[in-house]
C-alpha cells in the first residue's frame, strides 16, 4: 500500500513538473476555453429580460452555472485518447508492461496532476472575477454543502477519468479511435450538462438522464454547488455517484485486461 | 538444462491483415479481411547462463525482437516454453519484473521535457529503490558513462548518444541480473556507439548481469559477445562463439593484392572471384585450401606490388550463413 502510495505519488509530482514547464500553455489553455462562454451568457441575459425566473432559476444561477460548469470542466474533463492510442499503436505501453506498474493507476495519477494545476489556474480566475464582479454569482455559503460539493467533484473525476481509460482501451482494437472518443465526448458533454442544465429538460429526459454516469460527472456536483438539491436527492445522488465510479473503475481495469491479452498476443 | 535463460522450443507466429493494391482492394478489405499467418520466430532452443553476453544477430524481420519481447514478457508464444530467472516472463508477475530490464534503441522510457534525472527518481519509486542505493547507483553510472554534467538538463535538449546513456542507467537503476538490449546503438555516431559498447562490456564484467543483445551493427557484436546466435527466418542457424561462423559458412580467404599496372578483372577470374577495391587493388575470393597455390600464381603472373591473404569479414560469413538458410528453407517448402 505504502510503495504504491509512493509510486503514484511519484508519478503525480513529476508530472505536475512537466506541465509546469509549459506556463503559458498552462494559463492559456485554461482561460481562453472561459471565452465561448460570452455568447452564452449574452443569450440568456436577453432570456432574462422578459422575466425574472426561467424554469425555477434566477439569471444570477444561470450565469453561476455556466461559469462553474466551465471551471469544473477543465478540472473534471478527461480526453485521453490521443496519449493512449498513442502509447498502445506505436508500442510505447510495453515500457509500463515491463515494470512493476499499474497502468490505469499511472494514468490517473497524471492525469490527476493535470487537472491541479488546472484547479489551481481556474480557481485564480474565478477568485479575480468574483472580485471583479461582486454580487453578480451565486455564492455558497454553507460549508457542509461545499464539503459535499468537493468530494462530488472528486467523485465526477474518478468517474470521469474510467469512462476516457475504458474508451481508449478501443485501441487494442482499433488503430483510430479518434471517432470512438469523440462519439463518447459528445454524449458526455450533452448528458452531464455541460451545454445546457439538465433540470431545464423536460422531466422526462431530466429522469432519464439521471440513470445515465454522465450526470454524475458534472451536473450532480454543480446542483450540490447551487443548493438544488434535497435531502433525498443528495442521498440518492451519492449512491449512484459512488455505485458507478465502482463499477466503471471495474470495467476500466477489465477492458484494460482484455486489451493487454490482445497487445501481448499480437504484438507492439 | 540449468541457466538463467532457458527457452526451449518457443515459436510465435502474427496473423496480420493483407489488402489488395488500390481503392478496389481497401473496399474489398472493407467487408471481407484477409489474413496470413507468418511465423515470426520458429520452435527456438536455447539456453544462458549467468554473466554471459550474448549477441543475437539477423536481418530485419528475422525474429531477434520478437524473441526478445517473448522473454521479456511483452508477448505471448503461440507455442514453447521459457524460463528468465525461474519466472515464465509473460506471466509479468512484480517479482520477475524488479529484476529485468530491457532497453530498446529505437523507444524511450525518458519523460522529454524534463532532466533525467527527475525520470529516474519516478523509476526509483516503481523499483522501490531505497535513497541510498539510488545515489549510489546514479552516481556510479553516470560516472562510467561520463554524463554527470547532463543529468539536470531536460532530456529533450540532450544529444541521441547522451539520451541512451540516460536511458541505459534509467533501466539499470534497480540493478537488474538480466538485461535484453534491442538495437543499443542503433542511429548513434560512431564515437557514441564505441563509447556504449565499452560501457557494456565494463557492466558486464563488473556485476556479471546476464546481457542478451541485437544489433545491425557487426561491431557491436564483434566487441562484445564471445558467444552469438544467428537467427535467420524465426529459426536459430548457429549458436556458438563468433569465430565459429567461418567453419559454418564454408572456408575461404580473401585475397588482396596492390598491382603497379592495372590489370582487367577478368585476366584474374581464374583464380576466383575478382572484384575492384579502389584503384589499382583488387580483392580475389579463394577456396582456403586453395589460398597459397593462387597467391603464388597471382605473384609469378602479374605485376604485384603488395599482396595479403585475409579472412573474410565477418559481416559475409553471416550473409552467407543467412542465404544458406533461406535456401534449405525454400526447399524444405517445395518438397510436396
Amino acid at each position: 500500500m505504502t510503495s504504491g502510495l509512493r509510486k503514484y505519488g511519484a508519478a503525480y509530482r513529476l508530472k505536475l513538473q512537466d506541465t509546469m514547464e509549459y506556463r503559458a500553455n498552462l494559463v492559456l489553455g485554461n482561460l481562453t476555453q472561459f471565452l465561448p462562454l460570452a455568447a452564452v451568457l449574452v443569450l440568456w441575459a436577453a432570456v432574462y429580460r422578459q422575466r425574472a425566473m426561467v424554469a425555477g432559476w434566477s439569471f444570477t444561477e444561470v450565469i453561476t452555472y455556466f461559469i462553474a460548469a466551465r471551471a469544473a470542466s477543465s478540472m473534471l474533463w478527461v480526453s485521453l485518447t490521443q496519449d493512449i492510442e498513442k502509447d498502445i499503436k506505436d508500442g510505447l505501453l510495453a515500457k509500463y508492461l515491463l515494470m512493476p506498474l499499474s497502468y490505469f493507476w499511472y494514468w490517473l495519477s497524471v492525469v490527476a496532476a493535470e487537472k491541479t494545476l488546472n484547479a489551481v489556474v481556474v480557481a485564480c480566475f474565478l477568485l479575480a472575477l468574483g472580485l471583479a464582479y461582486h454580487g453578480r454569482f451565486f455564492i455558497q455559503a454553507d460549508p457542509a454543502l461545499l464539503g459535499l460539493t468537493a468530494l462530488s467533484l472528486l467523485l465526477a473525476f474518478f468517474i470521469s477519468f474510467c469512462m476516457a481509460f475504458t474508451v481508449c482501451m478501443s485501441a487494442f482494437w482499433m488503430s483510430e479511435i479518434w471517432a470512438v472518443g469523440f462519439t463518447k465526448d459528445m454524449f458526455q458533454e450533452a448528458l452531464s450538462g455541460g451545454i445546457f442544465p439538465l433540470m431545464m429538460l423536460p422531466p422526462a429526459i431530466y429522469h432519464a438522464a439521471l440513470w445515465l454516469p454522465f450526470a454524475y460527472c458534472l451536473h450532480f456536483p454543480l446542483m450540490i454547488y447551487l443548493g438544488k438539491l434535497t435531502g433525498d436527492e443528495l442521498a440518492r445522488g451519492f449512491l449512484f455517484q459512488a455505485g458507478y465510479a465502482l463499477v466503471l473503475g471495474l470495467l476500466a481495469q477489465a477492458a484494460w485486461r482484455l486489451g493487454v491479452r490482445r497487445f501481448e498476443a499480437v504484438g507492439a | 538444462m540449468h541457466g538463467l535463460i532457458q527457452v526451449d522450443s518457443l515459436s510465435k507466429a502474427f496473423r496480420r491483415h493483407v489488402k489488395d493494391e488500390g481503392l478496389l482492394g481497401s473496399l474489398k478489405g472493407l467487408f471481407n479481411r484477409r489474413y496470413e499467418e507468418t511465423r515470426a520466430v520458429d520452435a527456438i532452443s536455447f539456453c544462458v547462463g549467468e554473466g554471459e553476453l550474448v549477441g543475437f544477430l539477423g536481418p530485419n524481420g528475422a525474429g531477434k525482437t520478437t524473441t526478445l519481447k517473448m522473454l521479456s514478457g511483452l508477448l505471448h508464444p503461440t507455442s514453447g516454453m521459457a524460463r528468465v530467472l525461474g519466472h515464465t516472463p509473460w506471466e509479468r508477475k512484480d517479482a520477475f519484473r524488479r529484476q529485468f530490464a530491457l532497453v530498446m534503441g529505437n523507444k524511450s522510457q525518458l519523460w522529454f521535457d524534463i532532466p533525467a534525472m527527475d525520470s529516474l527518481r519516478l523509476n526509483k519509486e516503481i523499483y522501490g529503490v531505497d535513497e541510498r542505493a539510488f545515489k549510489a547507483s546514479v552516481g556510479e553510472l553516470a560516472e562510467m558513462l561520463d554524463v554527470q554534467g547532463q543529468m539536470n538538463v531536460p532530456v529533450r535538449n540532450l544529444s541521441l548518444g547522451e539520451r541512451m546513456k540516460m536511458e541505459l542507467i534509467a533501466s539499470l537503476l534497480h540493478r537488474p541480473k538480466v538485461l535484453f538490449l534491442d538495437e543499443p546503438t542503433i542511429g548513434l555516431d560512431v564515437i557514441s556507439q564505441k563509447k556504449i559498447r565499452a560501457f557494456l562490456k565494463a557492466y558486464n564484467q563488473a556485476t556479471r548481469t546476464t546481457i542478451l543483445l541485437t544489433s545491425h551493427y557487426m561491431e557491436d557484436i564483434r566487441a562484445l559477445c564471445e558467444r552469438v546466435m544467428v537467427i535467420s527466418q524465426g529459426r536459430l542457424v548457429y549458436d556458438g562463439p563468433l569465430k565459429g561462423i567461418a567453419s559454418r559458412a564454408g572456408r575461404y580467404k580473401m585475397l588482396k593484392a596492390t598491382f603497379t599496372q592495372p590489370v582487367p578483372l577478368k585476366a584474374l577470374a581464374r583464380l576466383g572471384k575478382a572484384s575492384q577495391e579502389e584503384e589499382g587493388r583488387v580483392a580475389i575470393k579463394v577456396p582456403a585450401a586453395k589460398a597459397t597455390v593462387a597467391a603464388r600464381e597471382l605473384l609469378t603472373r602479374f605485376p604485384v606490388a603488395d599482396i595479403t591473404i585475409e579472412d573474410p569479414p565477418v559481416e559475409d560469413l553471416v550473409r552467407q550463413l543467412f542465404e544458406k538458410a533461406r535456401a534449405s528453407r525454400a526447399q524444405e517448402k517445395a518438397r510436396p
